[in-house]
């Protein structure tokens, strides 16, 4: 069992994690008529799972999404992005309602 | 910081600059004058991503304005006043399916980043609102 510090630490990777996600997404949404343009991702809910599991350092990554091109080189799908912006909205509030909870449990630990 | 917010607005400003050159193009594709005289050349956007160093990107922005064709295409109509001697007509190329098709697609896109701005910001208050 995770001490706060610990679960506060873990929640704030998640949510920096979340934030970068959300701009992968951002980014690749607003170039999806660039021809040539290539939709990158970032993974971290892996790397989470293995550092939490055996020790170490979690790092979130940008990554290509590897997807099939069009004619035009582009592989952004505006379907898949909109579904990616819709769950990384979702979990991000998770993140944030965790922390609150973490923070008024070190609260109340402190004033007793 | 924001920076979703910020690229959602660097996709909004380039389908903004698209669909003003479509205005543009399809308001002037009839245009005829005399050949010899400067006939409207069509506008296209040319647009590439922001890169990042060390991150997903910052967006995307308008490169340049590419012209289409200055000579135009001619037109056989000897009755227009603006007829040269051969009774031709200088138009501009325009392809108006073309053009259209890029209103649909600068609109869809315009819409999805305009619906990105406002989960962003959504997202962005959320994260304001954690509190012990």
């Amino acid at each position: 069992m995770a001490d706060a510090a610990e679960s506060i630490g873990i929640l704030q990777f998640s949510l920096d994690s979340l934030v970068q996600q959300q701009q992968a997404i951002a980014n690749n949404i607003a170039n999806v008529n660039t021809p040539g343009y290539q939709a990158s991702q970032v993974t971290f809910a892996s790397s989470l799972e293995a550092a939490m599991a055996n020790g170490g350092t979690a790092t979130a990554r940008t990554v290509p999404e590897g997807l099939s091109s069009a004619s035009d080189g582009n592989n952004v799908s505006l379907a898949t992005e909109m579904t990616l912006m819709q769950e990384n909205s979702l979990q991000s509030q998770t993140v944030d309602n965790a922390l609150s909870d973490q923070f008024t449990v070190l609260s109340d630990a402190i004033t007793g | 910081m924001f920076e979703a917010i910020d690229i959602a607005g660097s996709g909004i400003n380039v389908d903004q600059t698209w669909i003003d050159t479509i205005g543009g193009n399809v308001a002037n594709a009839n245009d005829g004058v005399t050949p010899g005289q400067p006939v409207y050349q069509a506008q296209y956007v040319d647009a590439a991503a922001v890169p990042e160093a060390n991150g997903p990107g910052l967006g995307v922005e308008v490169q340049s304005i590419e012209l289409g064709p200055a000579q135009g295409q001619m037109d056989y109509e000897p009755t227009n006043p603006k007829a040269d001697a051969q009774g031709e007509v200088a138009y501009p190329v325009v392809d108006l399916a073309q053009q259209m098709t890029g209103l649909i697609e600068s609109q869809s896109s315009y819409q999805a980043n305009a619906s990105v701005m406002g989960k962003a910001t959504s997202a962005y208050e959320s994260i304001l609102q954690i509190k012990a």
